[in-house]
Protein backbone atom coordinates (compact mmCIF):
# COMPACT_ATOMS: atom_id res chain seq x y z
CA UNK A 1 0.00 0.00 0.00
CA UNK A 2 1.37 3.41 -0.93
CA UNK A 3 0.97 6.53 1.14
CA UNK A 4 1.21 10.02 -0.24
CA UNK A 5 3.97 12.23 1.11
CA UNK A 6 1.30 14.60 2.41
CA UNK A 7 0.41 11.94 4.92
CA UNK A 8 3.79 12.35 6.57
CA UNK A 9 4.81 15.99 6.29
CA UNK A 10 8.47 16.90 5.92
CA UNK A 11 10.67 15.26 8.55
CA UNK A 12 12.91 17.32 10.79
CA UNK A 13 16.69 16.70 10.83
CA UNK A 14 19.09 17.50 13.63
CA UNK A 15 22.62 16.71 14.65
CA UNK A 16 23.35 15.33 18.11
CA UNK A 17 26.96 15.48 19.28
CA UNK A 18 29.73 14.86 16.76
CA UNK A 19 28.46 11.83 14.91
CA UNK A 20 24.70 11.34 15.18
CA UNK A 21 21.97 12.55 12.84
CA UNK A 22 18.33 12.27 13.83
CA UNK A 23 15.35 12.19 11.49
CA UNK A 24 12.10 12.98 13.31
CA UNK A 25 8.79 12.36 11.59
CA UNK A 26 6.38 15.28 11.50
CA UNK A 27 3.67 12.84 12.52
CA UNK A 28 4.38 9.67 14.47
CA UNK A 29 1.93 7.11 13.10
CA UNK A 30 1.99 3.55 11.84
CA UNK A 31 2.76 4.30 8.16
CA UNK A 32 5.57 6.67 9.18
CA UNK A 33 6.99 3.95 11.44
CA UNK A 34 6.84 1.48 8.50
CA UNK A 35 8.82 3.93 6.41
CA UNK A 36 11.41 4.35 9.18
CA UNK A 37 11.99 0.58 9.33
CA UNK A 38 12.60 0.45 5.57
CA UNK A 39 14.89 3.48 5.64
CA UNK A 40 16.88 2.08 8.61
CA UNK A 41 17.34 -1.25 6.81
CA UNK A 42 18.67 0.56 3.75
CA UNK A 43 20.90 2.91 5.80
CA UNK A 44 22.63 -0.04 7.50
CA UNK A 45 24.14 -0.82 4.09
CA UNK A 46 25.32 2.74 3.41
CA UNK A 47 29.03 3.50 3.58
CA UNK A 48 30.23 5.24 6.77
CA UNK A 49 27.06 4.47 8.75
CA UNK A 50 27.78 2.47 11.93
CA UNK A 51 24.38 2.25 13.57
CA UNK A 52 20.82 2.90 12.37
CA UNK A 53 18.37 2.87 15.27
CA UNK A 54 14.61 3.41 14.98
CA UNK A 55 12.79 4.95 17.94
CA UNK A 56 9.21 6.17 18.43
CA UNK A 57 8.72 8.21 15.26
CA UNK A 58 12.41 8.83 14.68
CA UNK A 59 15.57 7.32 13.20
CA UNK A 60 19.13 7.98 14.35
CA UNK A 61 22.24 7.20 12.30
CA UNK A 62 25.70 7.14 13.80
CA UNK A 63 28.23 8.04 11.14
CA UNK A 64 32.00 8.18 10.67
CA UNK A 65 32.54 11.94 10.69
CA UNK A 66 36.06 11.53 9.30
CA UNK A 67 34.65 9.92 6.16
CA UNK A 68 31.36 11.71 5.50
CA UNK A 69 30.03 15.11 6.52
CA UNK A 70 26.69 15.84 8.12
CA UNK A 71 25.17 17.72 5.18
CA UNK A 72 25.97 14.93 2.72
CA UNK A 73 24.38 12.34 4.96
CA UNK A 74 21.39 14.57 5.62
CA UNK A 75 20.77 14.89 1.88
CA UNK A 76 21.13 11.11 1.51
CA UNK A 77 18.58 10.60 4.29
CA UNK A 78 16.17 13.07 2.75
CA UNK A 79 16.31 11.28 -0.59
CA UNK A 80 16.04 7.94 1.17
CA UNK A 81 13.00 9.05 3.15
CA UNK A 82 11.23 10.29 0.02
CA UNK A 83 11.92 7.06 -1.84
CA UNK A 84 11.54 4.53 0.96
CA UNK A 85 8.77 2.03 0.41
CA UNK A 86 6.27 1.71 3.15
CA UNK A 87 7.15 -1.61 4.66
CA UNK A 88 4.45 -4.08 3.68
CA UNK A 89 2.86 -5.50 6.80
CA UNK A 90 5.04 -8.30 8.06
CA UNK A 91 3.35 -11.66 7.69
CA UNK A 92 4.95 -13.07 10.81
CA UNK A 93 2.77 -13.56 13.86
CA UNK A 94 4.56 -14.69 16.99
CA UNK A 95 2.67 -16.16 19.92
CA UNK A 96 4.04 -15.75 23.41
CA UNK A 97 2.68 -17.96 26.19
CA UNK A 98 2.17 -15.98 29.41
CA UNK A 99 1.51 -16.97 33.00
CA UNK A 100 -0.57 -13.98 34.15
CA UNK A 101 -0.76 -12.61 37.70
CA UNK A 102 0.43 -13.98 41.02
CA UNK A 103 4.18 -13.86 41.64
CA UNK A 104 4.71 -13.77 37.86
CA UNK A 105 2.72 -10.55 37.47
CA UNK A 106 2.68 -8.66 40.78
CA UNK A 107 1.12 -5.49 39.29
CA UNK A 108 -1.83 -7.17 37.54
CA UNK A 109 -4.16 -6.47 40.50
CA UNK A 110 -3.36 -2.74 40.51
CA UNK A 111 -3.78 -2.49 36.75
CA UNK A 112 -7.16 -4.26 36.85
CA UNK A 113 -8.37 -2.18 39.78
CA UNK A 114 -7.36 1.12 38.17
CA UNK A 115 -9.28 0.09 35.05
CA UNK A 116 -12.31 -1.07 37.05
CA UNK A 117 -11.88 -4.62 35.78
CA UNK A 118 -11.63 -8.06 37.34
CA UNK A 119 -8.29 -9.88 36.99
CA UNK A 120 -9.85 -12.16 34.39
CA UNK A 121 -11.13 -9.22 32.35
CA UNK A 122 -7.74 -7.47 32.45
CA UNK A 123 -6.00 -10.67 31.31
CA UNK A 124 -8.56 -11.15 28.53
CA UNK A 125 -8.03 -7.56 27.32
CA UNK A 126 -4.24 -7.91 27.28
CA UNK A 127 -4.41 -11.26 25.50
CA UNK A 128 -7.06 -10.19 22.97
CA UNK A 129 -5.03 -7.38 21.40
CA UNK A 130 -3.05 -7.65 18.17
CA UNK A 131 0.32 -6.09 18.91
CA UNK A 132 2.86 -4.78 16.41
CA UNK A 133 6.57 -4.35 17.17
CA UNK A 134 7.23 -0.62 16.85
CA UNK A 135 10.96 -0.77 17.56
CA UNK A 136 13.58 -2.73 19.50
CA UNK A 137 15.67 -0.95 22.12
CA UNK A 138 16.66 -0.43 25.75
CA UNK A 139 17.94 -4.00 26.26
CA UNK A 140 19.01 -6.74 23.81
CA UNK A 141 15.75 -8.05 22.32
CA UNK A 142 13.38 -5.69 24.15
CA UNK A 143 10.54 -4.96 21.69
CA UNK A 144 8.20 -2.00 22.17
CA UNK A 145 4.73 -3.27 21.25
CA UNK A 146 1.94 -0.99 20.06
CA UNK A 147 -1.67 -2.09 20.35
CA UNK A 148 -2.38 -2.15 24.07
CA UNK A 149 -6.09 -1.66 24.81
CA UNK A 150 -6.73 1.92 25.95
CA UNK A 151 -8.42 0.75 29.11
CA UNK A 152 -5.06 -0.67 30.25
CA UNK A 153 -2.98 2.45 29.59
CA UNK A 154 -1.17 3.57 32.77
CA UNK A 155 1.86 5.80 33.30
CA UNK A 156 5.00 3.94 34.33
CA UNK A 157 5.62 3.25 38.02
CA UNK A 158 6.79 6.29 39.98
CA UNK A 159 9.54 4.20 41.57
CA UNK A 160 11.26 1.79 39.18
CA UNK A 161 12.14 -1.67 40.45
CA UNK A 162 15.85 -2.32 40.95
CA UNK A 163 15.41 -5.80 39.49
CA UNK A 164 12.75 -7.05 37.12
CA UNK A 165 13.08 -10.80 36.42
CA UNK A 166 13.84 -11.98 32.89
CA UNK A 167 10.70 -12.97 30.95
CA UNK A 168 8.45 -10.48 32.76
CA UNK A 169 5.54 -9.35 30.57
CA UNK A 170 5.00 -5.67 31.24
CA UNK A 171 3.10 -2.57 30.21
CA UNK A 172 3.50 1.20 30.49
CA UNK A 173 1.79 4.05 28.71
CA UNK A 174 0.27 2.76 25.48
CA UNK A 175 2.78 -0.09 25.08
CA UNK A 176 3.49 -3.61 26.22
CA UNK A 177 6.77 -5.51 26.22
CA UNK A 178 8.78 -8.43 27.61
CA UNK A 179 11.97 -7.99 29.66
CA UNK A 180 14.54 -10.29 27.99
CA UNK A 181 16.96 -10.19 30.95
CA UNK A 182 17.02 -9.36 34.63
CA UNK A 183 17.29 -5.60 34.72
CA UNK A 184 16.03 -2.49 36.48
CA UNK A 185 12.65 -1.41 35.13
CA UNK A 186 9.74 0.96 35.62
CA UNK A 187 6.95 -0.85 33.74
CA UNK A 188 4.04 -2.65 35.40
CA UNK A 189 4.57 -6.43 35.57
CA UNK A 190 1.48 -8.47 34.72
CA UNK A 191 2.87 -11.90 33.82
CA UNK A 192 5.83 -13.96 32.79
CA UNK A 193 6.93 -16.04 29.81
CA UNK A 194 9.60 -18.68 29.20
CA UNK A 195 10.10 -17.50 25.59
CA UNK A 196 13.74 -16.75 24.78
CA UNK A 197 13.56 -13.12 23.70
CA UNK A 198 17.24 -12.86 22.76
CA UNK A 199 19.56 -15.64 21.61
CA UNK A 200 23.00 -14.75 20.18
CA UNK A 201 23.03 -18.04 18.23
CA UNK A 202 19.84 -17.11 16.38
CA UNK A 203 19.78 -14.85 13.30
CA UNK A 204 18.52 -12.26 14.05
CA UNK A 205 19.23 -12.64 17.75
CA UNK A 206 16.12 -10.75 18.90
CA UNK A 207 12.96 -12.89 18.75
CA UNK A 208 10.75 -9.91 17.87
CA UNK A 209 11.59 -7.70 14.88
CA UNK A 210 9.99 -4.42 13.78
CA UNK A 211 6.72 -5.11 12.03
CA UNK A 212 6.17 -8.50 13.65
CA UNK A 213 2.67 -9.11 14.96
CA UNK A 214 2.53 -10.48 18.49
CA UNK A 215 -0.18 -12.33 20.39
CA UNK A 216 -0.03 -13.11 24.09
CA UNK A 217 -1.61 -16.48 24.94
CA UNK A 218 -2.58 -17.22 28.56
CA UNK A 219 -0.68 -20.37 29.61
CA UNK B 1 45.46 -24.08 19.00
CA UNK B 2 48.40 -23.30 21.27
CA UNK B 3 49.06 -23.68 24.97
CA UNK B 4 49.54 -20.00 25.72
CA UNK B 5 47.36 -19.11 28.68
CA UNK B 6 46.97 -17.23 31.93
CA UNK B 7 45.15 -18.09 35.14
CA UNK B 8 43.34 -15.55 37.30
CA UNK B 9 44.41 -16.23 40.89
CA UNK B 10 42.67 -13.20 42.34
CA UNK B 11 39.92 -11.43 40.39
CA UNK B 12 39.48 -8.15 42.31
CA UNK B 13 36.29 -6.07 42.36
CA UNK B 14 35.43 -6.47 38.67
CA UNK B 15 37.69 -7.78 35.94
CA UNK B 16 36.27 -8.14 32.45
CA UNK B 17 37.46 -9.28 29.05
CA UNK B 18 36.93 -6.22 26.83
CA UNK B 19 37.64 -4.99 23.33
CA UNK B 20 36.55 -1.85 21.47
CA UNK B 21 32.94 -2.94 21.55
CA UNK B 22 30.13 -4.85 19.85
CA UNK B 23 29.07 -2.49 17.08
CA UNK B 24 26.24 -2.33 14.59
CA UNK B 25 23.53 -4.07 16.63
CA UNK B 26 22.01 -1.25 18.62
CA UNK B 27 18.82 -1.66 16.55
CA UNK B 28 18.53 -5.10 18.18
CA UNK B 29 18.99 -3.51 21.60
CA UNK B 30 22.60 -4.72 21.87
CA UNK B 31 24.95 -2.25 23.62
CA UNK B 32 28.60 -1.68 22.74
CA UNK B 33 30.06 -2.73 26.12
CA UNK B 34 33.59 -1.79 25.02
CA UNK B 35 36.53 -0.73 27.20
CA UNK B 36 35.52 2.07 29.60
CA UNK B 37 38.83 3.81 28.92
CA UNK B 38 39.38 3.21 25.19
CA UNK B 39 42.47 5.42 25.17
CA UNK B 40 44.43 3.39 27.76
CA UNK B 41 43.10 0.21 26.15
CA UNK B 42 44.51 1.24 22.76
CA UNK B 43 47.90 2.24 24.20
CA UNK B 44 48.23 -0.97 26.24
CA UNK B 45 47.36 -3.09 23.20
CA UNK B 46 49.90 -1.31 21.06
CA UNK B 47 52.62 -1.72 23.69
CA UNK B 48 51.77 -5.43 23.94
CA UNK B 49 52.29 -5.82 20.19
CA UNK B 50 48.60 -6.45 19.51
CA UNK B 51 46.43 -5.33 16.63
CA UNK B 52 43.88 -2.66 17.48
CA UNK B 53 40.79 -4.43 18.74
CA UNK B 54 42.51 -7.37 20.48
CA UNK B 55 40.75 -8.44 23.68
CA UNK B 56 42.33 -7.27 26.93
CA UNK B 57 41.38 -7.38 30.62
CA UNK B 58 39.85 -4.31 32.27
CA UNK B 59 40.44 -4.28 36.02
CA UNK B 60 38.52 -2.05 38.47
CA UNK B 61 40.61 -0.73 41.38
CA UNK B 62 43.42 -3.30 41.16
CA UNK B 63 43.70 -6.10 43.73
CA UNK B 64 44.34 -8.76 41.09
CA UNK B 65 46.85 -11.61 40.71
CA UNK B 66 47.49 -13.23 37.34
CA UNK B 67 49.69 -16.30 36.75
CA UNK B 68 51.25 -16.76 33.33
CA UNK B 69 51.05 -20.43 32.26
CA UNK B 70 53.42 -19.69 29.40
CA UNK B 71 55.95 -16.98 28.55
CA UNK B 72 54.24 -13.87 27.15
CA UNK B 73 54.86 -10.18 26.74
CA UNK B 74 52.25 -7.86 28.17
CA UNK B 75 51.59 -4.20 28.96
CA UNK B 76 49.66 -2.21 31.54
CA UNK B 77 47.78 1.03 30.91
CA UNK B 78 45.43 3.21 32.93
CA UNK B 79 45.37 3.21 36.74
CA UNK B 80 48.82 2.64 38.30
CA UNK B 81 48.49 -0.28 40.72
CA UNK B 82 52.12 -0.48 41.95
CA UNK B 83 52.36 -3.64 39.85
CA UNK B 84 54.91 -6.33 40.61
CA UNK B 85 56.11 -9.11 38.34
CA UNK B 86 57.62 -11.94 40.40
CA UNK B 87 58.12 -9.50 43.25
CA UNK B 88 59.87 -6.82 41.20
CA UNK B 89 58.15 -3.45 40.69
CA UNK B 90 57.20 -2.78 37.07
CA UNK B 91 55.90 0.35 35.45
CA UNK B 92 52.52 1.11 33.91
CA UNK B 93 52.56 2.28 30.25
CA UNK B 94 55.32 -0.19 29.35
CA UNK B 95 55.87 -3.62 27.81
CA UNK B 96 57.13 -6.42 30.08
CA UNK B 97 58.17 -10.05 29.59
CA UNK B 98 56.60 -12.75 31.77
CA UNK B 99 57.98 -16.31 31.97
CA UNK B 100 55.96 -19.49 32.36
CA UNK B 101 54.96 -19.48 36.03
CA UNK B 102 55.42 -15.71 36.48
CA UNK B 103 53.02 -13.91 38.79
CA UNK B 104 51.69 -10.41 38.14
CA UNK B 105 50.33 -8.65 41.22
CA UNK B 106 48.26 -5.45 41.06
CA UNK B 107 47.59 -3.46 44.23
CA UNK B 108 44.90 -0.87 44.81
CA UNK B 109 45.60 2.28 42.77
CA UNK B 110 45.99 5.67 44.49
CA UNK B 111 44.38 7.49 41.58
CA UNK B 112 42.28 6.58 38.55
CA UNK B 113 39.85 3.68 38.43
CA UNK B 114 40.66 1.09 35.78
CA UNK B 115 43.77 -0.75 34.64
CA UNK B 116 44.04 -2.29 31.19
CA UNK B 117 46.07 -5.50 31.03
CA UNK B 118 46.91 -6.28 27.40
CA UNK B 119 48.73 -9.54 26.74
CA UNK B 120 50.56 -10.35 23.54
CA UNK B 121 48.28 -12.32 21.22
CA UNK B 122 45.15 -11.03 22.94
CA UNK B 123 42.68 -12.89 25.17
CA UNK B 124 41.38 -15.77 23.08
CA UNK B 125 37.70 -16.13 23.91
CA UNK B 126 35.20 -16.85 21.12
CA UNK B 127 33.69 -13.74 19.51
CA UNK B 128 29.93 -13.39 20.01
CA UNK B 129 28.02 -11.23 17.52
CA UNK B 130 31.31 -9.91 16.22
CA UNK B 131 33.07 -9.02 19.47
CA UNK B 132 34.88 -10.59 22.42
CA UNK B 133 33.80 -7.89 24.87
CA UNK B 134 31.71 -8.86 27.90
CA UNK B 135 28.04 -7.82 27.95
CA UNK B 136 26.98 -8.39 31.55
CA UNK B 137 23.29 -7.69 30.86
CA UNK B 138 22.88 -10.19 28.03
CA UNK B 139 25.54 -12.47 29.58
CA UNK B 140 27.41 -12.83 26.29
CA UNK B 141 31.03 -12.36 25.24
CA UNK B 142 34.10 -12.45 27.46
CA UNK B 143 34.36 -15.62 29.52
CA UNK B 144 30.81 -17.08 29.68
CA UNK B 145 29.39 -13.55 29.62
CA UNK B 146 30.48 -12.79 33.17
CA UNK B 147 33.18 -11.04 35.20
CA UNK B 148 36.35 -13.09 35.80
CA UNK B 149 36.70 -15.20 38.94
CA UNK B 150 39.64 -16.74 40.78
CA UNK B 151 40.60 -19.97 39.03
CA UNK B 152 39.52 -18.87 35.54
CA UNK B 153 41.97 -19.88 32.83
CA UNK B 154 42.12 -17.76 29.67
CA UNK B 155 43.82 -18.80 26.43
CA UNK B 156 45.92 -16.35 24.45
CA UNK B 157 46.09 -15.79 20.71
CA UNK B 158 49.22 -16.64 18.72
CA UNK B 159 52.36 -14.71 19.75
CA UNK B 160 53.25 -11.59 17.78
CA UNK B 161 56.37 -9.49 17.69
CA UNK B 162 56.53 -7.03 20.60
CA UNK B 163 59.49 -4.86 21.53
CA UNK B 164 60.06 -3.98 25.19
CA UNK B 165 59.33 -0.27 25.30
CA UNK B 166 57.69 2.52 27.25
CA UNK B 167 54.94 4.89 26.12
CA UNK B 168 56.71 8.27 25.87
CA UNK B 169 53.59 10.36 26.53
CA UNK B 170 51.07 8.62 28.76
CA UNK B 171 47.70 10.42 28.92
CA UNK B 172 46.98 12.98 31.63
CA UNK B 173 43.60 13.50 33.26
CA UNK B 174 42.04 16.78 34.37
CA UNK B 175 38.38 15.65 34.49
CA UNK B 176 37.36 18.62 32.36
CA UNK B 177 35.07 17.18 29.70
CA UNK B 178 34.54 19.10 26.47
CA UNK B 179 30.84 18.83 25.70
CA UNK B 180 28.59 19.66 22.76
CA UNK B 181 25.54 21.41 24.17
CA UNK B 182 21.94 20.53 23.41
CA UNK B 183 19.26 23.16 24.14
CA UNK B 184 19.46 22.30 27.87
CA UNK B 185 23.27 22.49 27.86
CA UNK B 186 23.60 25.71 29.87
CA UNK B 187 22.57 23.66 32.90
CA UNK B 188 25.91 21.79 32.77
CA UNK B 189 28.44 24.63 32.84
CA UNK B 190 29.98 26.64 35.66
CA UNK B 191 29.54 24.10 38.41
CA UNK B 192 31.31 21.10 39.81
CA UNK B 193 29.64 17.69 39.48
CA UNK B 194 30.59 14.77 41.70
CA UNK B 195 30.54 11.14 40.52
CA UNK B 196 27.76 9.48 42.54
CA UNK B 197 27.62 6.04 44.15
CA UNK B 198 25.18 4.58 41.64
CA UNK B 199 27.65 5.02 38.79
CA UNK B 200 28.54 1.94 36.78
CA UNK B 201 29.37 0.78 33.26
CA UNK B 202 25.88 1.76 32.07
CA UNK B 203 26.03 5.35 33.24
CA UNK B 204 27.65 7.82 35.59
CA UNK B 205 25.17 9.55 37.88
CA UNK B 206 26.46 12.97 38.82
CA UNK B 207 25.58 14.84 42.00
CA UNK B 208 25.50 18.60 42.23
CA UNK B 209 23.44 21.73 42.16
CA UNK B 210 20.66 21.01 39.68
CA UNK B 211 19.04 24.11 38.20
CA UNK B 212 16.26 22.28 36.33
CA UNK B 213 13.84 19.59 37.52
CA UNK B 214 11.07 17.36 36.23
CA UNK B 215 11.65 17.96 32.55
CA UNK B 216 9.48 14.96 31.77
CA UNK B 217 10.26 12.54 28.96
CA UNK B 218 10.50 12.71 25.19
CA UNK B 219 9.59 10.05 22.59
CA UNK B 220 12.10 7.20 22.84
CA UNK B 221 15.04 7.53 20.52
CA UNK B 222 18.57 6.23 20.15
CA UNK B 223 21.13 7.08 22.82
CA UNK B 224 24.88 6.37 22.82
CA UNK B 225 27.80 6.45 25.25
CA UNK B 226 28.68 10.08 25.97
CA UNK B 227 25.07 11.32 25.85
CA UNK B 228 24.15 13.34 28.96
CA UNK B 229 20.56 12.79 30.10
CA UNK B 230 18.53 14.86 32.55
CA UNK B 231 16.24 12.63 34.66
CA UNK B 232 13.56 14.22 36.93
CA UNK B 233 16.17 15.03 39.63
CA UNK B 234 17.93 17.35 37.17
CA UNK B 235 21.23 15.69 38.09
CA UNK B 236 22.90 14.54 34.86
CA UNK B 237 23.52 10.93 33.89
CA UNK B 238 26.39 10.44 31.44
CA UNK B 239 25.81 7.25 29.46
CA UNK B 240 28.83 4.93 29.35
CA UNK B 241 29.97 1.75 27.54
CA UNK B 242 27.09 -0.53 28.63
CA UNK B 243 24.39 2.10 28.08
CA UNK B 244 20.93 1.06 26.92
CA UNK B 245 20.26 1.69 23.22
CA UNK B 246 17.17 3.90 23.45
CA UNK B 247 16.01 6.41 26.05
CA UNK B 248 13.42 9.08 26.70
CA UNK B 249 15.05 11.59 29.06
CA UNK B 250 15.84 15.06 27.70
CA UNK B 251 19.44 15.52 26.57
CA UNK B 252 21.71 18.22 28.00
CA UNK B 253 24.68 17.51 25.77
CA UNK B 254 27.16 14.99 24.42
CA UNK B 255 30.68 14.54 25.78
CA UNK B 256 33.27 14.82 22.99
CA UNK B 257 34.35 11.30 21.99
CA UNK B 258 38.02 12.08 22.63
CA UNK B 259 37.30 13.02 26.28
CA UNK B 260 34.89 10.30 27.42
CA UNK B 261 37.76 7.95 28.41
CA UNK B 262 38.51 10.27 31.35
CA UNK B 263 35.13 9.51 32.91
CA UNK B 264 35.93 5.79 32.72
CA UNK B 265 38.83 6.62 35.02
CA UNK B 266 36.80 8.77 37.45
CA UNK B 267 36.29 7.07 40.80
CA UNK B 268 33.17 7.64 42.89
CA UNK B 269 33.51 11.06 44.52
CA UNK B 270 35.67 12.48 41.73
CA UNK B 271 34.86 16.06 40.78
CA UNK B 272 34.30 16.75 37.11
CA UNK B 273 33.44 19.77 34.99
CA UNK B 274 31.84 20.23 31.61
CA UNK B 275 33.02 22.97 29.26
CA UNK B 276 31.35 23.93 25.99
CA UNK B 277 33.08 22.56 22.90
CA UNK B 278 33.19 24.71 19.83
Amino acid sequence: MAFLMEDFGAPNFSRIGQSAIVLECAKANAPAQHRLWALARAARRWAHVGEAVVGAGNLTLLFDRHAIDYDTLRAQLETGWAGAHDEPANERTIEIAVRYGGNDGPDLGDIAQAAGLTLEEAIALHAAANYVVSFVGFLPGFAYLDGLDERLHRPRRTTPRARVPAGSVAMAGAQSGVYPFDSPGGWHLIGRTDARMFDPDREPAALLQPGDRVRFVPA
Amino acid sequence: MNDRAITIERAGLQSLVVDRGRFGLRHQGVGWCGAMDPRSYAIANELAGNADGAAAIEIVLGDVIVRFESAARFALGGADCDAQLDGQPISTWATHAAQAGSRLVLHRPRAWMRTMLAINGGIDVPPVLGSRTTDLTAAIGGLHGRALRAGDCLGLGAAREAALRTEPEPPQIDFVLRTIAQPLGAHLWDRVWTVGHESNRMGYRLKGEASVHDLGTTPSRAVFPGFIQLPPSGEPIVLMSDAQTTGGYPLAGVVVEEDLWMLGQAPIGAEIRFVPWE
